[in-house]
């Protein structure tokens, strides 16, 4: 027997088209205009369901499922509520219980249809969702928290979250459900564009380790007090955000306002399903949110902590590589250890192998049969033989094999790339929760990009040479030819060649100021004079830096002068 | 027997009274042991010229293309070398060629050679470093080596030597000619100013192998390529089977190559710096061990060689077993006889007979120092002037006896069987 539906909807229009809708699906439909034609329908026979409106003439949806859930406490319909407003009907006391579901008028019909297939499935579902709403209430909210679901539930799915979550996707939203880690990169994409950034992702599958914010699961109390505790700290810290990272655009800004509500650092996961080997917590894009924290780092808004190095493959920059014993000659990792036999009598020596003819052991020089050990022959040691060209070593070259491009690399010619967990600094909470009219340069100021050692040192030079009154310039030194001198003779090579020119440029600046390798770029502070400028000595300056390294790193320079305008040079 | 003045004036005026034939009676160990090789020498002097610029229109004209059709494989082994072996090493990449394998062998090193030999490799200066537990002397290292090295061209050198930054390039080049197969490379003492006994040797150094070998090449007799610094085709060392049990394993290849009929070359402008001995023992043992090596080599290994009769016979290597027999082993076996039938026959003259004869030597080797000097393009003249005296009296009447002893021990006694420098698991088994 098909299940029967009352639909309770004022306005004659909607009750037409949900009522045509609801037939076609084979449900048996009855209409009626308000609470109390709505009642006297029941009277006269049972419905499984009734979908009431909340605004009705005279008696509204929730008087009237009040009046409703009164006259049949045992075996009257399940109710849903199609509103408009929410928030409003939420509000009155009871609605939570009354109601099994609460939907949105403007809701489109397969989530209504999937709303009333889940309701009419399981008989005691009410009963379940009103002891769901009294677990949540016990942890102080109260109502279920409003959930999206990543990726698209089953139905089943839907059922079973459906009950402790209120899975109707209104606003405002107070979680992300995960049940399956692999929609890691739909989290990325809403941490990078969507306005749900700030939202704690809930991890239902027990993969997602330290990425997600918090994990639940049904059968844990813990978990449930802490989602509880998330969703109360999210909530309460968004507001203390001021409006240009509640609603930032960038991603850097997006990832400093997340870390600052979230009360978390960013941390590297190990993950051997990315080719960086690494993610990192809060779901944000990888690789953009290194630029983007590294960025926060030299705002001084975020400092770091050494993680790991990782070898990097030279083409594709996975660091999924296998690290292998080679064969020096070529290239082979078919490498198997060899006794090493000395003849006497002819002076040979060479692998046992070469000496083998079934189970005799013949010089491969002279022919003579070697029997005698320690007469005739020995074993002076051992070698690696490589099987495919028989060359041996005594030690073995070491390569890395890509395993996502199949690329080689000579142990020595692969680059070396760190990983740091990020934490926040004081300076950052104030930055984020400040309001910008308080202090508009500090963001945007040239010294508030400076690198945290570079304002230190710039600071400490203007104290002690306050008495002559003296300015400083800041100039950030960079090198074209890096990733150039990497690739051919390795990461070590290009580092010192590096370490030899900055002590040229501090040996050739002497006490005009001071030089400071800061990550990937160098920095000079110098103190600026009249007669000659940085800018105009600096070609100069760098070619001389330069011309006793072996290789040309080709210096580029740029001066960041607290106050002026930067300018590019190279 | 107490010397006066009068007695050489005695013997002065003795000297003069002599008819051309008397004097001939008294100088005959001279006049064979010692003016034969002189005469060969300044013969030698006048006809080297018109070879070497034959040679060296040859080289001009292939200058070009020498060195860059070949690979070099340079092997460096060595037994506790770990003090020298880096130095050795950085000159090797020093080289005017930069495109050699460097192969460096380990031979039961129980000091930190192996080690440094790592360190080099991972640095990109050694393409392979091989090491042994046990150590089984040069031949057997040198031949893992050449086992372990893909050059066509095998350049063997001390650990303990230095280069000069076109030795290696010089050293190859005459291997255009695909008769030669191996190239022996000058050797020059660097430590000639630390004593008298290394200046004696620095001059004998520029007799024997700076000019001795520029001859010896210039009539197809060079006959040992030198262990410090010689070069090998691939197929004429895989030919002979490599490297043999030593010691004296670079004579005995260098004869065993000569014997297939490979050419050998002296390449005068390929320079290898050593250490020589320092101390008069330091000297005497190492030319012990030569002498001694030289003997079971020539006269037990290779003997043969002498025997006309024999399939390995050849008149070329007739002449320098021949050489070796009369001029080193019978000069120094005679001159002790000489020095008595003298004093038996002349008495106190016998003192004038040699004492002129040492000043007939002295003008000579002075004027061979000048040659030598000019052919060598060295300046060696004015800087060893002072001591030739000296050293004609030291080759004379020390190193001379040196040899008897070393020819006596070796003869009669087998003395190279108990020579350390080859270890007595390989000694014993030696098969000459």
């Amino acid at each position: 027997m098909s299940p029967r539906i009352l639909l309770v909807e004022d306005d004659l229009i909607s009750q037409d088209v949900l009522k045509s809708v609801l037939e076609a699906r084979g449900f048996v439909v009855d209409a009626a205009k308000d609470g109390f034609a709505a009642v006297r329908l029941l009277e006269k026979r049972g419905y499984d369901l009734a979908l009431v409106d909340y605004q009705l003439p005279d008696m509204d949806g929730y008087a009237s499922a009040r009046l409703i859930r009164d006259l049949h406490e045992k075996g009257g319909p399940k109710l849903i509520a199609l509103t408009a407003n929410a928030p409003a009907l939420e509000a009155r006391t009871g609605a939570d219980e009354i109601f099994e579901m609460i939907l949105p008028k403007s809701l489109d019909l397969p989530s209504l249809l999937q709303a009333i297939d889940r309701s009419l499935s399981d008989p005691r579902r009410g009963s379940l969702i009103r002891q769901a709403i009294g677990l949540w209430q016990e942890r102080g909210h109260s109502r279920r928290p409003p959930a999206i679901v990543f990726p698209e539930p089953t139905r089943e799915q839907h059922l079973v979250l459906g009950v402790c979550f209120d899975l109707v996707p209104h606003d405002p939203t107070e979680v992300i459900l995960v049940t399956d880690s692999s929609v890691i990169p739909s989290l990325e994409q809403i941490r990078a564009s969507s306005q749900h950034f700030l939202l704690p992702i809930v991890d239902l599958s027990g993969c997602m380790a330290e990425s997600a914010d918090v994990t639940f699961s049904v059968s844990a109390p813990d978990s449930w007090s802490g989602l509880a505790a998330c969703i109360d700290r999210h909530a309460s810290r968004s507001t203390l955000l001021n409006d240009h990272f509640r609603h930032a655009a960038k991603l850097e800004d997006r990832l400093i306002a997340y870390l600052f509500v979230a009360e978390r650092s960013l941390a590297p996961i190990v993950d051997a399903s990315k080719t960086s080997c690494v993610r990192y917590s809060g779901c944000f894009p990888d690789p953009e949110v290194i630029d983007a924290a590294e960025n926060l780092v030299s705002r001084g808004l975020l400092v770091r902590d050494f993680f790991d190095r990782f070898h990097s493959c030279i083409n594709c920059h996975s660091h999924r590589l296998n690290v292998r014993e080679e064969c020096p000659s070529c290239r082979s990792p078919y490498l198997n250890l060899s006794d090493l036999l000395h003849h006497f009598k002819c002076a040979h020596q060479g692998p046992e192998e070469e000496f083998r003819s079934g189970s005799r052991l013949l010089c491969p020089k002279c022919r003579k049969e070697l029997r005698h050990y320690g007469g005739d022959y020995d074993k002076s040691g051992r070698v690696l033989r490589c099987s495919p060209c028989g060359t041996c070593s005594s030690e073995p070259a070491i390569g890395f094999s890509c395993m996502d491009c199949g690329t080689h690399m000579d142990g020595d010619a692969t680059p070396k790339r760190d990983l740091f967990a990020y934490h926040m600094t004081p300076r950052a909470r104030q930055t984020v929760t400040r309001s910008l009219v308080d202090a508009p340069d500090r963001l945007t100021g040239a010294r508030g990009l400076l690198r945290p050692a570079v304002t230190r040192a710039l600071e400490k030079l203007e104290t002690d040479r306050r008495k002559a009154r003296s300015e400083f310039e800041v100039i950030e030194i960079s090198y074209k030819a890096r990733d150039d001198i990497i690739a051919r003779h390795g990461l070590s090579h290009f580092m010192a060649l590096r370490a030899l020119f900055i002590e040229n440029l501090i040996n050739k600046l002497s006490d005009l100021g001071e030089v400071l390798a800061e990550g990937d770029k160098d920095y000079a502070v110098v103190e600026k004079r009249e007669d000659a400028s940085f800018a105009r000595i600096a070609d100069r300056l760098l070619l001389h830096c330069q011309s006793s390294l072996a290789i040309n790193v080709d210096p580029a320079f740029r001066v960041l002068d607290a106050k002026a305008n930067e300018a590019d040079r190279g | 027997m107490r010397l006066t003045v009068a007695d050489f004036e005695r013997g002065f005026d003795f000297l003069l009274a002599q008819s051309a034939l008397s004097l001939i009676s008294l100088f005959w160990y001279t006049i064979i042991f010692e003016f034969p090789r002189y005469g060969i020498a300044f013969l030698a002097v006048a006809v080297v010229p018109v070879v070497e610029r034959r040679r060296l229109v040859q080289h001009a004209s292939d200058r070009s293309v020498s060195g860059s059709k070949s690979r070099i494989s340079v092997l460096a082994v060595g037994h506790n070398e770990a003090g020298s072996i880096e130095r050795c090493v950085r000159s090797l990449r020093a080289q005017s060629l930069t495109n050699l394998e460097i192969i460096v062998v380990s031979d039961g090193s129980s000091d930190a050679m192996s080690r440094v030999a790592t360190k080099l490799t991972k640095e990109g200066l050694v393409d392979r470093a091989l090491a042994t537990d046990l150590r089984g002397g040069k031949s057997s290292g040198v031949n893992l080596a050449i086992h372990a090295s893909t050059g066509n061209i095998i350049v063997n050198v001390d650990c303990d030597c230095s280069y000069d930054r076109f030795a290696i390039e010089n050293a190859v080049r005459p291997f255009d000619d695909p008769s030669v197969g191996a190239v022996c490379g000058d050797i020059i003492p660097r430590n000639g100013d630390t004593s008298l006994i290394a200046r004696f040797q620095e001059i004998e150094y520029l007799h024997t192998i700076s000019v001795g070998k520029r001859i010896a090449a210039a009539f197809g007799q060079v006959v040992c390529v030198s262990g410090a610094f010689g070069a090998f085709r691939r197929e004429a060392l895989a030919s002979v089977g490599n490297f043999d049990v030593g010691g004296g394993e670079d004579l005995d290849l260098t004869l065993r190559l000569r014997s297939k009929g490979w050419r050998v070359e002296f390449a005068e402008d390929a320079v290898c710096y050593t250490d020589v001995p320092e101390t008069l023992w330091g000297l005497i043992r190492q030319r012990f061990r030569w002498e001694r090596d030289a003997i079971w080599l020539r006269f037990r290994k290779h003997w043969r060689l002498l025997h006309p009769g024999s399939s390995s016979f050849r008149i070329a290597e007739a002449v320098h077993q021949w050489d070796y027999l009369i001029f080193n082993v019978a000069g120094a076996i005679i001159f002790p006889f000489y020095i008595a039938w003298l004093y038996q026959t002349y008495g106190t003259s016998a003192t004038t007979v040699l004492v002129a004869t040492q000043v007939g030597l002295v003008v000579v080797d002075t004027l061979m120092l000048a040659i030598a000097a000019r052919v060598a393009g060295r300046p060696a003249l004015a800087r060893n002037l002072p001591y030739m005296l000296g050293y004609s009296f030291f080759a004379s009447y020390i190193m001379r006896f040196v040899r008897l002893w070393a020819y006596i021990e070796e003869f009669f006694l087998f003395g190279s069987r108990r020579d350390n420098y080859v270890p007595a698991k390989v000694r014993a088994a030696r098969p000459w």
